[in-house]
């Protein structure tokens, strides 16, 4: 089974897509409001893939990003953001991002993504 | 900044927010700036700070009626912790905030308008007022109750 870990400052947002994911058997192992956290979490959890939000204190997305890829981090990582202009996207492939989705969450979207990773 | 770019950010933001009205909550709002913009009631204001090349801010105030509807229709459940609903609306917030400047970071490359995290106040008689913007637009809606969006940009 897909374990999942999701980084995102909004209770909101990790409840939705807990409530997306959960029934497609997708299984979310942890969460954290930030990727300072997050990064405690996917080296505890070891997750396949981390959904990770942009906008976030403390660390966002893009640091959070940028710090798993140059560590060789193994994990997939999907950015999901409520923004997502070019250049935003630019920087984020630059830093090793492959899969970049825009908020409000389309649960068709995040499932395919998520099987095309596994 | 001139006031051409500063009513089309504003148009990007009031686009935006009906957009994600609808699809995030299936709410149709209306502009209706003939209503009364002071809110002497319980109110919740969500603030998302913009950095970049013209730094500004969004300001989202609803009643409590108006803050309850969005957030119970954003999560398709009834809503019995108000952390569910501040929380709900501050995503909302994020959300079309985020939308708008997408359109506008596209339009005017190298401006790089960023959202810093959403801050939530709830209160009476809430007066928020933010120094040091020279843009400001305030903007009512009407539709299922009172909501009123106040965007502030500032510099060249
Ligand atoms: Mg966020």
């Amino acid at each position: 089974m897909i374990q999942i870990v999701i980084i995102d400052d909004s209770p909101f947002i990790i409840k939705a897509i807990k409530k997306t994911l959960e029934p497609h058997g997708f299984n979310i192992i942890g969460h954290a409001l930030n990727g300072k956290d997050g990064l405690e979490v996917i080296w505890q959890k070891k997750p396949d893939i981390v959904i990770l939000d942009v906008t976030m204190p403390i660390m966002d997305g893009l640091e959070t990003a940028k710090f798993i890829f140059e560590h060789k981090i193994p994990v997939k990582v999907i950015m999901l953001s409520a923004m997502g202009d070019d250049e935003l996207i630019e920087t984020a492939k630059n830093y090793g991002v492959k899969e970049f989705l825009n908020k409000p969450l389309k649960t068709d979207d995040l499932i395919n993504v998520i099987k095309s990773l596994a | 900044m001139k006031s051409e770019k500063f009513e089309y950010m504003c148009k990007c933001m009031i686009d935006s927010f009906l957009k994600i009205a609808k699809e995030m909550a299936d709410l149709k709002f209306n502009l209706n700036n003939n209503l009364d913009p002071v809110f002497n009631i319980k109110k919740t204001a969500i603030i998302v700070g913009i950095v970049g090349a013209n730094p500004g801010r969004i300001q989202l105030e609803t009643n409590e009626t108006m803050s309850q509807t969005i957030a119970e229709k954003m999560n398709g459940e009834t809503l019995n912790n108000p952390l569910e609903v501040y929380f709900s609306l501050a995503e909302f917030a994020n959300i079309f905030s985020g939308n708008g400047l997408t359109v506008i970071n596209n339009q005017f490359p190298g401006s790089q308008l960023r959202l810093t995290p959403p801050s939530i106040f709830v209160g009476e008689s809430l007066e928020l007022t933010t120094p040091n913007i020279e843009h400001a637009k305030s903007v009512l809606f009407d539709g299922e109750d009172l909501l009123r969006i106040d965007i502030g940009f500032k510099g060249e």
